[in-house]
């Protein structure tokens, strides 16, 4: 399985000499939380934006007091989802980097350039904030660059690692084009799989514009901002649960016979594919039900289903890649020499540096009145 | 040796790393010695109001948010995104040193990561809570930013520095501790450390110059920011010493060589870095000094001025350490075109044989054919080497002949700047061929083999060292 | 005791520092010997209007820096070259000299500045109109200072004596050639001969090194007392504000110190440069060799070569005598355009300003690229 010579015509790279410094299974636990956190934030940012871009469609006093808001928290919910994409994406080098570095380097030229895009839609997410008082002719052109960059760094992953599950393509995408100025085009599932990992953006930030709705309630004077702000959070669960329903269902379509009786065959896998789909479609009961008033519960239960139901596909879609590549490895067999002591570090880093940050969290938000939307001055 | 070669035109992949990296470096250092600046102007701002001057401290106050605002958007917009740039660029310039790194270091980054996400969320709290917050909470907030900060600093410093001095660690023993707590662990801590305070300074007199001269507080806060700057200005050249101290031989000798113009030096592009360093450190000391016994004339093109020479010594300092480590990634490992030292270690059964079988990224071509010298360029020169751009090769190849470039071949690893050849005499020819044919000529690998055994005797240079850079070339 | 001495002025006084300290003692022994305070009252009140365009005014000090670097260099690169053996001499300051090689890219790189600097000043000066009367002859020992620093250039560009030098070198002379009526004798005169050979050198020698460093000393001796002389000039928008408005640096001790960090940046981001691109020594030229292919001459001549390109065969004449009327034109400019504010002459000369810097930068991009 390390000698890359077993696969004929495929130059896979032996796995790294170092070995695993914990075992595969606590590596993909922890890759599976931090990307399920990535995810909730790049979907609740995604969603912002183009809530935003909505809001803009037809202004009114209710839309731009949403887009006030989720300007406000968009470029927080930024930084965030680069922050816990970090964890997942060290992790995918640790358990998959014979794989990942290969593609990586095959698409080069296109993969670096998701840094200048991050650093563009998160400038832009600041300009957008920054300017809204002094300049609000440049606020939709900017909101588009945002918009556009946030996609096209999706598109650029999904791109690289559906290429790193697809060894075969290797060695004839790196003859022609050595520099990297390709894409792994070819990969009919690109598209379908953007959409299960994006798919729920508007429902994401849909659910949190419904607890602002909520809770604005009380707030007087402002009753018909709490009532359509509440209506388009409704709104846009409904349409992030359809998307991604529509998405998932012709990802499961594209996926090659393999991966895909998998999930259609009726074992272990379909259960937990058909249970993220039930987690995302109950998503949709509370918007559907819950009554009118000031409390977010209703909201915060919504929210819930969406964020189980992306953690179940987290686990379905990694399941999919070791099928994919059931050939080249076999994460059990690699040769582990656990680091105890840095794993504690980390652990008890990770406890103590969240309880504080929770603690400072608490504090400093009880200190903020109701319904007002966090600022800087 | 097992990755793809990302093969960059003009730039080719360590400048894009470079790029990248010297930017981040500026604004990483500035992300620590920002925390500690707000930090004391916060406290400042506090003893101005407890000592009967409230104004003047909601002054100094004003010009701190304006300092948090700049702050907070040039280290979490440009910062963090090219901190994970570099990140990016080194999987793609040298996978095989990057998958090493994070197989040994999974865990300290992991906790560096839990590090920088506290230390972003504190950021935040202190400066989305300015209104609603209490003072003392603000002191608080801001210190404790600084202190967890610089906690990201003292585990990348490790990783850092480990891949210059690995000290005990070998790739078979894997000793974590003797990697991370390295030989230039604890000099180059501290001069980083000296060096954020440097520049958080100059961020606040880069903030002072948009004051106006006619506002009273401009004067005070140049020189409150000068104080960042002054004492560390003095410190480096010293912290610098220490590190040097640390350095394997083989680079102080390289930097001492360079000194002694072209013809005697190896590599005298690592010397003109740390002559750029040395220069910038003092004319920034010198920038600063103007600005203190003139505080009011500092205007913004005065302080953006201070801040690209900031930028430029940190340039040579960074170019510096990188190229310390050449001909290596991780010093006495992995070479920068991803051989394995082992390999080289194990002998000529390994390292002689016929280059394309062991490379594998590559489709088939004829034996000796141009596309073959190719192929070779590509896996094993083009990490560090472009055709016709930075560290070209076509100018360092232009005076040679194919019996010289074959046996050169043979050669290249001794002077200490590069590693030494993998392959076969046929890979050689081949590579020779198709250096020689960027020159216009139309070579294969059979011409290039016949020349080098009809010069019995290979015939001395016909240049100087043709390691040495175009500008020495005869 | 000597009555000769001249008395301080009584205006003087207070502004001196206090009689009893040395620096006092030292400036009123000065003034009684040369009685310069009306000079020294000037300068100090002399001051640079602020507005959002005040940025330009650094340019002429930055050009200044840039000289000052050439002139330090080119003393130290004087110690060690000799004309008789150009190109052994200079190879052996790249190789055997302590830091001779960042020395001479420093050179290198501060007269591209220099150059660059300089029409930065020119385009700047020009468009902020501080040629009108009464500072025309400002503006034309200004030109005569850019065509100066050009001739520096291409004089300095020959002495390495390196295979590129020689024929940029050999190019640029065989333009001159072209001249009617006197070019051949121009050609003959630089070159010391039909062709460019080591006889050039010990012509372009001993101007690069003493005929242009008087012309220019000179030179720049005038232009900076007639700025001194008449002042900082002031454009029509900041002439127009109420007097309340118009705010002031003073020159001495605000705007020259706050000028003092883009300075020393400057002179980091030229070893800058000397570390990441120093200036290559070409192997020796060879005269009888063949020219490679894509010699041109450096890029502040490239306009010029290329604008000659398109007026080829009989047409050549016609091309130099319109590039010839350029310099012509632009030291006529402020004896046409001479009303302030600007009227319609004025507006005139602004956009044929612009007309010229895109056709000077499309011809050097053109140039460059083909």
């Amino acid at each position: 399985m390390n000698d890359g010579n077993l696969h004929a015509g495929i130059p896979l790279p032996p796995f790294d000499p170092v070995g695993l410094p914990a075992p595969a299974a606590l590596i993909l636990g922890l890759a599976y939380l931090t990307f399920t956190l990535h995810l909730v934030a790049v979907n609740f940012t995604l969603g912002s934006v183009l809530l935003m871009v909505w809001a803009r469609l037809r202004p009114d006093p209710a839309r731009e007091d949403m887009a006030r808001f989720l300007g406000t928290v968009a470029p927080l919910g930024f930084s965030y989802l680069v922050t816990f994409g970090i964890p997942p994406l060290l992790f995918v080098q640790l358990l998959y980097g014979q794989f990942f570095y290969s593609s990586s380097v095959l698409v080069g030229a296109f993969w670096i350039s998701v840094i200048p895009l991050l650093i563009l839609a998160y400038g832009a997410l600041y300009a957008h904030r920054l300017t809204r008082d002094g300049r609000p002719g440049i606020q939709g052109p900017i909101l588009w660059a945002a918009l556009l960059g946030m996609l096209a760094i999706g598109f650029l992953y999904v791109n690289n690692l559906t290429l790193a599950m697809t060894p075969g393509r290797w060695i004839e995408m790196y003859a022609a084009h050595p520099s990297g100025g390709t894409l792994n085009l070819g990969e009919p599932t690109i598209l379908p799989r953007l959409l299960t990992f994006l798919g729920l953006s508007p429902a994401m930030a849909g659910v949190v514009l419904w607890a602002r709705g909520r809770r604005l309630q009380g707030a007087t004077g402002r009753e018909a901002v709490a009532t359509a702000t509440q209506s388009a959070g409704r709104k846009a669960v409904g349409i992030g649960v359809g998307v991604w329903v529509a998405g998932v269902a012709a990802w499961v379509a594209t996926l090659p016979d393999g991966p895909r009786t998998l999930l259609l065959g009726g074992g272990t896998w379909t259960v937990a594919a058909a249970a993220a789909a039930v987690l995302v479609l109950a998503a949709l009961l509370p918007a559907l039900l819950a009554s009118r008033g000031p409390t977010p519960a209703p909201a915060v239960l919504s929210g819930t289903a969406l964020v189980l139901g992306l953690a179940s596909l987290i686990l379905v879609r990694d399941r999919v890649r070791m099928e994919y590549l059931r050939d080249f490895v076999a994460l059990p067999e690699i040769p582990v020499h656990p680091q105890w002591g840095m794993l504690v570090l980390f652990a008890v880093t990770l406890v103590l540096g969240v309880a504080f940050t929770v603690f400072w969290l608490v504090r400093v938000v009880r200190r903020v009145p109701d319904g007002a939307a966090p600022s800087s001055r | 040796m097992n990755y793809p070669v990302w093969d960059v035109p003009v730039l080719g992949a360590g400048l894009v790393v470079a790029i990248i990296a010297v930017f981040h470096v500026l604004v990483s250092h500035f992300a620590i010695g920002g925390g500690a600046f707000l930090f004391a102007a916060e406290w400042w701002a506090g003893r101005l109001v407890r000592s009967g001057r409230p104004e003047d401290g909601l002054r100094v106050r004003g010009f701190l948010h304006r300092y948090a605002t700049f702050f907070l958007v040039f280290t979490t917009v440009f910062g963090a995104m090219t901190g994970v740039g570099i990140w990016f660029a080194i999987a793609l310039a040298s996978p095989e040193g990057t998958s090493l790194l994070i197989h040994q270091f999974v865990f300290a980054w992991a906790t560096e990561w839990v590090v920088f996400l506290v230390e972003l969320s504190l950021l935040y709290l202190y400066y989305y809570g300015w209104k609603h917050n209490r003072r003392e909470d603000q002191v608080f907030l801001a210190g404790a930013y600084f202190v967890v900060s610089w906690f990201s600093l003292f585990i990348i410093n490790g990783i850092l520095s480990f891949m210059l001095t690995p000290g005990g660690w070998t790739i078979e023993n894997r000793d974590l501790a003797a990697a991370f707590f390295n030989p230039s662990y604890w000099p180059s801590l501290v001069l980083r450390t000296v060096t954020m305070g440097l520049i958080g300074g100059i961020g606040g007199i880069l903030v002072a110059g948009r004051m106006d001269p006619g506002d009273p507080l401009k004067a005070r806060v140049v020189r409150f920011s000068a104080a960042f700057v002054v004492p560390a200005a003095f410190l480096v050249p010293l912290l610098f010493a220490w590190y040097w101290s640390t350095l394997p031989e083989g680079t102080v000798q390289m930097v001492q060589e360079g000194v002694a113009g072209l013809g005697g030096g190896r590599l005298t592009a690592i010397t003109r870095h740390l002559v750029l360093a040395g220069v910038a450190g003092s004319a920034v000391m010198a920038g600063v000094l103007v600005a203190v016994f003139r505080p009011r004339v500092v205007t913004t093109g005065a302080a953006v001025a201070l801040l690209l020479m900031v930028q430029m010594g940190l340039m040579g300092a960074e170019f510096f350490r990188e190229m310390a480590r050449k001909p290596y990634v991780l010093h006495g490992t992995l070479y920068s075109n991803s051989l394995w030292r082992r390999d080289v270690d194990a002998g000529p059964s390994v390292l002689k044989a016929p280059f394309l079988q062991r490379a594998r990224w590559h489709p088939a071509v004829e034996e000796m054919s141009p596309e073959h010298g190719e192929w070779v360029f590509r896996l094993q020169c083009a990490s560090c080497h472009t055709r016709e751009g930075y560290r070209d090769i076509a100018s360092r190849t232009a005076p040679w002949t194919p019996e010289f470039a074959f046996q050169w071949f043979e050669t290249m690893h001794e002077p200490g700047v590069m590693p030494p050849f993998q392959g076969s005499a046929e890979d050689r020819a081949a590579l020779a061929a198709w250096l020689l044919n960027l020159h216009g000529r139309t070579l294969d690998g059979r011409d290039v083999l016949r020349a080098a055994e009809k010069a019995a005797n290979p015939a001395p240079p016909p240049a100087a060292d043709p390691l040495l850079p175009r500008e020495a070339q005869p | 005791m000597s009555s000769d001495l001249s008395p301080i002025p009584p205006e003087a006084e207070p502004r001196l520092p206090a009689p009893g300290s040395r620096a006092g003692r030292a400036a009123r022994w000065l003034l009684a010997r040369y009685p310069v305070w009306p000079i020294v009252e000037h300068l100090a009140e002399k001051r640079v209007p602020r507005h959002r365009h005040s940025a330009w005014y650094a340019m002429g000090g930055i050009v200044l820096f840039f000289f000052s670097v050439q002139v330090v260099t080119g003393i130290l690169l004087m110690v060690y070259y000799d004309p008789g053996q150009p190109w052994q001499s200079v190879q052996r300051i790249v190789m055997e000299i302590p830091y001779g090689a960042l020395v001479r890219s420093i050179h290198h790189w501060a007269a591209n500045l220099m150059i660059l600097a300089i029409f930065l000043h020119l385009f700047s000066t020009f468009f902020l109109k501080a040629y009108r009367p009464p500072r025309e002859l400002t503006w034309v020992t200004g030109l005569v200072l850019a065509g100066l620093a050009m001739a520096f250039g291409f004089s300095g560009y020959l002495l390495p004596w390196d295979e590129l030098s020689f024929f940029a070198t050999r190019v640029g002379i065989s333009e001159i050639e072209k001249a009617p009526l006197v070019g051949g004798f121009l050609a003959d005169l630089v070159r010391g001969g039909p062709d460019v050979t080591v006889a050039t050198i010990n012509r372009f020698y001993p101007l690069h090194v003493v005929v242009l460093p008087l012309l220019i000393l000179g030179l720049i001796g005038a232009h900076l007392t007639f700025v001194q002389v008449q002042g900082v000039s002031e454009p029509d928008s900041f002439r127009a504000l109420p007097p309340e408005q118009r705010k002031y640096h003073k020159f001495f001790g605000e705007f020259l110190v706050a000028e003092i960090p883009v300075w020393l940046a400057l002179g980091v981001l030229l070893v800058a440069l000397a570390a990441l691109a120093p200036r290559a020594l070409d192997p020796e030229a060879n005269p009888a060799a063949s020219a490679p292919e894509g010699i041109k001459p450096e890029w502040y001549f490239l306009s010029q070569y290329q604008a000659l390109k398109l007026f080829p065969g009989s047409l050549e004449l016609l091309g130099q005598a319109l590039l010839g009327l350029v310099p012509l034109a632009m030291v006529a400019v402020p004896f046409w355009d001479r009303s302030i504010p600007a009227d319609a002459r004025g507006r005139l000369a602004t956009r044929l300003g612009i007309a010229g810097l895109a056709g000077l930068v499309a011809m050097t991009l053109w140039g460059w690229l083909s």
